[in-house]
């Protein structure tokens, strides 16, 4: 299986939303790892290994759309789903324009999550799961 | 002396009486004249006369100097003798006139009868002055006289100068006496004059007690109304009778009485000086009053007077209105409350989707395992207790934001103010981390509860979070950072301070920040901090600004832990 070679990368403050997320991607069977801010994940080195990166918008310190500038202006074309729970047409509009995946809105649905991730890893080339590996 | 001769027979004869006798010695004798004895020679016969002439004139004036004398010297102290030895003498001068006599006439009967009395009274007189001797004997003498005079000068001397003393010790005690004497009646005129002070400060101090517009009265040992004025008997409902024998504590509301015994007890030992306060009396006719009681320390065991006098003042229409002001001011705060919470509601929503957003990613999680085969029933579990865990957290958040704007009446309370500040932070956290602020606290475990209203505490404490976001808004050079803190201090009040890092107060602003309406923000109404203001003043509080150091402003409210009860 090439799943195994998708590796999910969430960055988000809320401990709840990092635990939740990693436990919907694995019960998809997609590896995740979790990082609990935009320091922490430029400061690893997963940055090479990232299939697709769940980022948060607010975060303390470096916010999701400055890791994202960051990301792009280091060359970086690794897909960025944003998720948010702060309905902000502006950073929206910034985030898209800076090339994001997509834009979900917290509380967002597996379904939309998964079709993003789906999307994006389609468009990688790679082999995206339908349902429940096993 | 001549020897009678034998010539001419006496015809003396013994045993005949005085008459004869008398008669005898006057009668003419035939005897020879004594002239004849001499052979009338006259040499012999001048030389006799002549002497015994002299002899008699200088006998003579002896006695006349005697009589001189005693009469002169009245005080003489022996004149008895005097006059005798003066007869003594005038009778030795008669016989010596009579030897001159019986030289031409014989009569020497007669010459012998002279001579006979002058025997006598020389005899008497050498008696007489042996008899006087003793007490002539004891007669001082001159010189005796003259030291006694001296001694008796030098008394006198003495007398003078102790007299010319004392006459100068009276002249003295007059002058004082005389001094005294115009002390007193200077003190005299000041008395009458203090009393016709006190008489007019009495007359002016009863007036004042009687036309009084407050209540007047004063309170006797056993807590009864001992004296009343008219306002006040109009005040209550009762006269001044009635009130005699009542207290403060019966005319009371019965939810003050326990109140006002214990500040009458106070008073009475001492606890308390003054007593300044607020409270609700029932009228006679059952209305209640609100009225302002300020008596002044009980009059010691001392003084004259007893008891204790108050001052009453119907404060009914000022409570009102102060009842009014205060609902006015809670709708206010109210409102400017949920200003504050309408700006907050984006953050607030972002508050609430955080643990919604993880439920339902859980909960779909949760469907996944479970419709494995077998399901896995662990992550199930694991998902399931955290989606119990976020819905509680999203509750809380409900909870805070619920209270906050809920629009119920100022309730007070025992409030934990460390948890009241955490409690706001904890619904501004997502609004300040979206401005890029980060929180540093510094909330000391010491600070006790007080009796205040929460929410409007929470209220000030929001307000104060709000400010220091805006203030920090411009800042892009320097770390924007919000310091809370909480203490106490020595005062015993609890402190607590907000401190921003931003642009700092314009010094031309700092006592405008208060006033209401006042805002430097474009979109700002102007009333948060001076309904922050009003709220801190209810809890006896104070709130102020500073310039924070090195930048910012410092944002500080003090609440006494033994705040009064407010309105």
């Amino acid at each position: 299986m090439t799943v195994n070679q998708i590796i999910v990368m969430i960055v988000d403050d809320d401990d709840s939303i990092r635990k939740a997320v990693r436990r919907l991607m694995k019960s998809y069977g997609v590896a995740v790892e979790t990082f609990a801010s935009a320091e922490e994940y430029l400061g690893s080195d997963r940055l090479a290994k990232t299939s697709c990166l769940i980022l948060d918008v607010h975060m303390p310190g470096m916010n999701g759309l400055e890791l994202q500038k960051r990301l792009v202006a280091s060359g970086s074309v690794v897909p960025i789903i944003f998720i948010t729970a702060f309905t902000d047409d502006r950073a929206r509009a910034q985030a898209m324009n800076a090339g994001a995946a997509g834009y979900l809105a917290k509380p967002f649905s597996d379904d939309e999550l998964l079709g993003c991730i789906r999307s994006v890893l389609e468009n990688a080339g790679a082999d995206v799961p339908q349902s429940a590996p096993r | 002396m001549p020897t009678p001769m034998v010539h001419g027979a006496a015809d003396m004869e013994a045993g005949h009486g005085m008459t004869s006798f008398l008669s005898w010695l006057m009668s003419p004798q035939d005897y020879m004249p004594h002239g004849m004895c001499f052979l009338w020679q006259p040499e012999l016969i001048a030389l006799h006369v002549v002497s015994d002439s002299l002899i008699a004139l200088a006998y003579y004036s002896i006695p006349v100097a005697l009589v001189y004398f005693v009469l002169k010297r009245t005080d003489f102290a022996f004149p008895s003798i005097f006059v005798l030895t003066g007869l003594f003498i005038l009778a030795c001068g008669t016989t010596h006139a009579m030897s001159v006599w019986t030289l031409w006439y014989p009569d020497y009967r007669v010459d012998g009868g002279v001579k006979a009395v002058t025997a006598l009274l020389s005899i008497g007189t050498g008696i007489a002055i042996w008899k006087v001797m003793p007490l002539a004997l004891t007669l001082p003498s001159t010189a005796q006289l003259e030291r006694a005079n001296g001694l008796l000068g030098a008394e006198i001397g003495q007398r003078q100068r102790a007299e010319a003393a004392l006459r100068e010790a009276n002249a003295e005690l007059e002058r004082r006496v005389a001094v005294r004497t115009a002390d007193l009646e200077e003190e005299v005129v000041r008395r009458r004059n203090t009393e016709a002070t006190l008489r007019a400060s009495e007359e002016r101090w009863r007036s004042m007690f009687e036309a009084s517009a407050v209540g007047i009265a004063v309170l006797d040992e056993q807590n009864h109304f001992a004296a009343t004025n008219e306002a006040l008997q109009k005040m209550v409902g009762y006269s001044g009778e009635e009130l005699q024998s009542l207290g403060p504590v019966d005319i009371t509301h019965q939810d003050d009485r326990e109140a006002t015994q214990k500040l009458i007890e106070d008073m009475r030992n001492g606890k308390r000086q003054d007593l300044p306060t607020e409270k609700r009396y029932r009228r006679k006719d059952n209305k209640v009053i609100w009225v302002r009681v300020s008596a002044a320390r009980a009059f010691d065991s001392s003084s004259s007077l007893q008891g204790i006098p108050a001052i009453i003042e119907d404060i009914t229409e000022r409570k009102s209105a102060e009842v009014a002001w205060h609902d006015a001011r809670d709708a206010l705060s109210r409102a400017t409350r949920l200003t504050i919470m309408g700006e907050l509601s984006a953050s607030i929503a972002h508050e609430v989707n955080q643990p919604l957003a993880a439920i339902i990613t859980n909960g779909q999680a949760c469907e996944r395992f479970l419709a494995f085969s077998p399901p896995d029933l662990d992550e199930v579990k694991d998902a399931v207790g955290e989606i119990v865990r976020d819905g509680r957290r999203a509750s809380e958040v409900l909870k805070r934001v619920r209270a906050m704007s809920k629009n119920t009446a100022p309730e007070r309370g025992q409030v934990d103010v460390n948890h009241a500040i955490a409690e706001v932070l904890a619904l501004t956290r997502d609004e300040l981390q979206r401005h890029r602020v980060a929180v540093q606290t510094d909330l000391r475990s010491k600070v006790p509860t007080i009796m205040a209203d929460r929410v409007q505490l929470q209220q000030v404490v929001l307000n104060l979070v709000m400010n220091g976001i805006d203030a920090m808004r411009a800042v892009t050079d320097r770390p924007r950072i919000l310091t809370v803190r909480s203490q106490l201090n020595d005062q015993g009040n609890i402190v607590v301070n907000v401190a921003d890092s931003g642009v700092g107060l314009d010094p031309a602003n700092r006592d405008r920040i208060f006033e209401s309406f006042f805002t430097t923000k474009p979109e700002g109404m102007g009333m948060g901090l001076a309904i922050s203001n009003t709220i801190i003043e209810a809890h006896h509080g104070r709130l102020w600004a500073e310039s924070g150091s090195p930048f910012g402003t410092v944002f500080g409210f003090t609440l006494p832990l033994a705040a009064g009860v407010g309105p």
